[in-house]
């Protein structure tokens, strides 16, 4: 699947990768408590901007005595709370933010926002979440000071801890959800994942690229990454070089896609789900997926979770593919009719990617109305963050760019261009086509 | 290219029955949760207590 190469995950290996998921969990903590700290200061910046300053600047209202600040918090909680407890709200309140006696005091005095605040809302507005401290972090740390080789099989099995916050994901659909972003989202995937892959297939072939290199690289660029080019790997008849080639491609590609994908997504004014529906298509790999999802917002990644759902249940069909393209074809045009057939359910039932099953039985029981609010908050919300900084810290320490350096070759270019120009052609549609048919309302 | 191939061959399993394993391990973390979730074990106060603020 998307997330490169299977972890074997066996009782046997655990040792060995024990060191390396201890580091992407304390490395993991530290990336959200980096957000929850930044979310906080953040907080801090709105409640002295609009609440405090504003207000005294434009409206001249003056700025209360900390004790009546207080006072004023404590009696808007007092009646959300009634409310709620009358029915009239179905969601319990938070407790109101409040700022600290010596922040509140400071900017009392000097009506200037504290310099932490302000820091907290920079970050924001860079969109230098979790997300961000732990690929570039990670991407840092590995490409500076390396990461020993006692770490690297833990932190190469943290990666597909994304998968579980996946399923859990799932308490926040409601089936039509799942149908109606799901139906557009098949429509892409066959439009752009299957059509690069094919156009690949053919461009390389009429280039006179080697079949091995070229049927590697089409079910890498065009599906998911890695794996696929794996499982075609030995059909194709690649050579090793070729094969290090496609995942060089692969690998630097959806680097690029994720660090820059967010901003351009921005600058281009996307909204969440016309961005998610976007990576959701545009990107090949699932880790890389989710955190460039993750990275522009809640709304973008349930969008981009649906879309990559329906995607990887494609990775059969494009194997299938790809044995008949590079081999069952060749052979009948040779007048070999018997001699390769493509055993289409033994690739079904060998490549399904079966996790996804999980993420449709948290759809039905969102259905049948087993979670609550808070049920889906905890698990949809906040346990999602914990699995996803498991999984995005061992993302950031797998960037490695001596493994970026080997892509090259001619079909380096065709791979690059295909995947560039699916891209660009995925972000126009998808625009035009506009948000509500990719917004999951839950 | 035959050896090449049969060393593919083997990898392209591992790879997949390595995969299969990882999904099967996936899902029954999601369970964990979803069980300690429904059974309270988990509660809205128990993300924010892992962190300083």
């Amino acid at each position: 699947m998307g997330g490169g190469i299977g972890v074997g995950y066996t009782l046997k290996d655990l040792p060995k990768m024990l060191p390396g998921l201890i580091i992407c969990l304390i490395f993991g903590w530290v990336g959200l408590q980096w957000d929850t700290t930044m979310g906080e200061l953040r907080k801090g910046y709105r409640e002295a901007d609009t609440m405090i300053l504003k207000p005294h600047k434009e409206l001249g209202k003056p700025i209360l005595p900390y004790s009546e600040y207080i006072q004023n918090k404590e009696d808007t909680y007092k009646g959300a709370m009634t409310l709620f407890e009358m029915g009239l709200e179905n969601r319990k309140p938070d407790k109101p933010f409040a700022l600290k006696t010596l922040d509140y005091e400071r900017l009392a005095q000097e009506k200037i926002i504290p310099f932490k605040f302000r820091f907290g809302e920079r970050a924001h507005q860079f969109q230098f979440t979790y997300v961000a401290f732990l690929l570039l972090g990670g991407m840092l740390i590995r490409n500076t000071i390396g990461l020993p080789k006692i770490l690297q099989a833990g932190t190469m099995a943290a990666r597909p801890i994304i998968k579980p916050g996946i399923i859990i994901l799932g308490a926040y659909y409601m089936w039509s959800d799942v149908l109606k972003v799901g139906a557009v989202g098949l429509l892409l995937v066959v439009a752009f994942v299957m059509g690069s892959q094919i156009l690949i297939s053919i461009w390389g072939k009429r280039s006179n690229v080697d079949d091995g290199l070229n049927g590697v690289m089409s079910a890498g660029v065009g599906v998911c990454g890695v794996s696929a080019a794996v499982a075609v790997a030995p059909v194709v008849g690649a050579k090793p070089r070729d094969f290090f080639y496609a995942i060089g491609t692969i690998l630097l590609f959806g680097t690029i896609c994720l660090f820059t994908f967010p901003y351009i997504g921005k600058a281009l004014g996307m909204e969440m789900p016309v961005y998610g529906a976007w990576v959701g298509t545009a990107i090949l790999n699932t880790a890389q997926l989710v955190a460039a999802a993750t990275w522009y917002g809640h709304e973008a990644l349930l969008t981009a979770n649906i879309i990559n759902i329906v995607r990887v249940g494609f990775i059969p069909i494009c194997v299938i593919w790809t044995v008949w393209y590079f081999v069952v074809r060749p052979a009948r045009l040779a007048g070999d009719a018997e001699g390769h057939k493509v055993g289409a359910w033994q690739i079904i039932k060998e490549k399904f990617p079966i996790f996804v099953l999980g993420f449709f039985v948290m759809v039905t029981l969102n259905q049948i109305g087993l979670f609550t609010t808070e049920h889906k908050d905890i698990m949809a919300r906040d346990l999602l963050r914990i699995f996803f900084a498991i999984g995005f810290a061992g993302v950031g320490l797998n960037i490695a760019f001596d493994d970026l350096r080997k892509a090259g070759g001619k079909a380096f270019f065709i791979g690059f261009a295909a995947a560039t120009l699916k891209a660009v052609l995925a972000a126009a549609i998808i625009m035009a086509i506009g948000a509500e048919a990719f917004r999951v309302k839950g | 290219m035959a050896e090449v191939n049969k060393e593919f061959e083997a990898k392209a399993k591992a790879t997949f029955s390595a995969e299969r394993r990882e999904d099967y391990v996936v899902l029954v973390m999601a369970v964990i949760v979803l069980i300690l979730v429904l059974g309270g074990l988990i509660g809205p106060k128990f993300y924010r207590s892992l962190f300083f603020i």
